[in-house]
């Protein structure tokens, strides 16, 4: 047994590095059928952030969750990371130890893989994409299954311990929740072999990476959506918990190491033993030719990306330095007040994903003033927060005297207002009052 | 020197009065009285001079002290002060900290919340 602790030395490599630049981003979620033997795909790279970014709306636009991006950036504020701080991508993954066939959910890593049967023509490919999960005590079961049903606009009805949960936390939920923007299950649902469990979309899309459901996965909503389609009924389902894989590309032996989730840390955390037997399982005749010294640090920081352990490796320093650097358009995208909430198709799936809504500032209108602070730092993380609740909350900041006020809105009416303020006090846990219209200078 | 001179006095004297005296005796000994009084006066001068230097070495010590009192006296002041100022200094960088911290927890509760708000 060894002891571990965080640690995100190695981040900052990559800060001071010069970086190769890439054309323009791409999303990273197709990839070729590696060979069997070949076991990474994709490759990592690099991004500057720009002024409007979070490090939510980064791993959104490629395809990321915010277990990954945040285990692959401590060092960065999630909220704000601040123009031209430079954020690694972890688009490199190891593909579970699974057969590469139907869906494969690995629930430590909350990432999907799904490996389509190839048309005749067609090259195989995998395809992947990052997931919520089971909160701990509603754990994502482990186990093989397959999808038995797929619904369009799928109506939740609300099992009664939910009901009585939402109740407890001052959101009481309807017994049936219709299709539409309040529905926790998105647009699409797909229903497991396991009785009461779903691959679906999400209203909360800024969960995507996180444990927020009842057992069930989530998708990003333009994932599932260009998944709904490709997905036939009786396709199989592995769910594996692996918080370590270990895999090979050309001629290389990778790493990739995950924090394990809270209830199997107990066993796993300091335990060098479950990363040796990984590792000895894919090295087979050449587990002699490893870097150990190389597993114990990547083991260490367990950013949840693949690093090479074979002997004759590069340091890892170096890796890190000679990362690409995707050259992103400066301009945001459009808001996503912008695009109708059940427009998602494969026409507009592949266009980057926008930031949540920016509001402008109209004083006729009705806001909830959601703080008054001196500290603009405070300023954009809370409005980041709102314009990220689910369903997003548009929001601003604008110029009084002595600092700034965030405002939540604009709300054509006291009533909506009312209900937003109720809505942001019970999900964020602050205090808030309704601020009727009156002419106030705009800032942003 | 001046002792000397009151030595040679009567003795001029005695000899001035005295008939068996000659004048070229009275001459010499007139002459080594003044003499006398020539080295008495000029020792005077220079002992005045000796009493000079030493009043003005004794005011010269005296600013001196005096200059040295009251620079030790600011020095103890600027002490004072610069330890008033690292005292406050320090209470502001504790406040500071303090105030970081509380910072600090206030985003991590409100991060906590939001992460808590992405549950179903």
């Amino acid at each position: 047994m060894m002891t571990f602790q965080a640690n995100a030395a190695l981040h900052k490599y990559f800060l001071a590095g010069m970086l190769t630049f890439l054309g323009s981003p791409a999303l990273a979620d197709t990839f070729p059928l590696p060979p069997p033997g070949t076991d990474v795909v994709g490759d990592l790279r690099v991004v500057m952030a720009r002024q409007e970014d979070t490090l939510l709306d980064i791993a959104r636009r490629y395809n990321l969750g915010y277990n990954e991006i945040t285990d692959a950036n401590p060092t960065v504020d999630p909220w704000l990371p601040g123009a031209g701080t430079p954020v690694l991508l972890p688009t490199q993954f190891i593909l579970p130890n699974a057969p590469r066939q139907g869906i494969v959910l690995n629930i430590a890593t909350m990432r999907m893989f799904y490996y389509p049967a190839p048309k005749p023509g067609e090259s195989a490919v995998v395809i992947t994409h990052p997931i919520g999960i089971g909160k701990e005590g509603w754990s994502t079961p482990v186990g093989t299954t397959r999808i038995v049903s797929k619904q369009k606009d799928p109506v939740w009805t609300v099992p009664v311990s939910i009901q009585e949960e939402h109740a407890k936390k001052g959101e009481p939920l309807p017994p049936v929740v219709p299709a539409g923007p309040d529905n926790p299950l998105g647009q699409f649902a797909f229903r497991l072999g396991l009785p009461g469990y779903l691959i679906h979309g999400t209203n909360k899309p800024s969960g995507i990476g996180m444990r927020v459901s009842h057992g069930c996965i989530h998708l990003y909503p333009e994932d599932i959506a260009r998944l709904f389609d490709q997905i036939p009924v009786g396709v199989s389902v592995q769910i594996s918990n692996q918080p370590y894989l270990a895999g090979w590309r050309d001629g290389t032996l990778y790493l990739e190491t995950h924090k394990p989730l809270e209830e199997d840390a107990k066993v796993l955390d300091g335990n060098l033993t479950p990363v040796v037997n990984v590792i000895i399982g894919a090295s087979g005749e050449k587990r002699r030719d490893i870097n150990w010294r190389n597993v114990i640090r990547i083991t260490r920081r367990g950013g949840g990306y693949p690093l090479p352990i074979s002997a004759g490796s590069p340091a890892l320093e170096e890796i890190m330095t000679d990362l690409p650097v995707v050259n992103e358009p400066q301009k945001a995208p459009p808001p996503a007040s912008t695009v109708p909430a059940h427009s998602a198709n494969a026409e507009n799936i592949d266009a980057p994903s926008p930031p949540a809504e920016v509001a402008v500032f109209d004083a006729k209108q009705w806001y909830v003033q959601a703080g008054n602070f001196k500290n603009m730092d405070k300023v954009h993380r809370l409005t980041a927060m709102l314009r990220h609740l689910g369903p997003p909350i548009p929001a601003l900041h604008v110029a009084m005297p002595g600092g700034y006020r965030v405002l939540a809105g604009p709300f054509a009416n006291k009533n909506e207002a009312q209900s937003h303020q109720k809505l942001i006090q019970t999900r964020l846990g602050i205090d808030t009052f309704i601020k009727p219209p009156e002419i106030t200078r705009q800032v942003n | 020197m001046n002792k000397q001179l009151l030595k040679l006095s009567p003795i001029v004297l005695s000899l001035g009065l005295a008939a068996c005296a000659t004048g070229g005796d009275v001459d010499k000994i007139r002459a080594m009285a003044e003499q006398a009084q020539e080295t008495a006066s000029a020792a005077q001068a220079k002992a005045d001079q000796a009493l000079s230097k030493t009043a003005t070495a004794q005011s010269t010590a005296d600013q001196a002290l005096s200059k040295a009192t009251s620079a030790a006296s600011a020095a103890d002041q600027a002490m004072s002060k610069a330890n008033a100022a690292q005292s406050t200094a320090d209470q502001a960088m504790s406040k500071a900290d303090e105030a970081s911290r509380k910072a600090d927890q206030s985003n991590e509760k409100l991060d906590r919340m939001f992460r808590k708000s992405m549950e179903k």
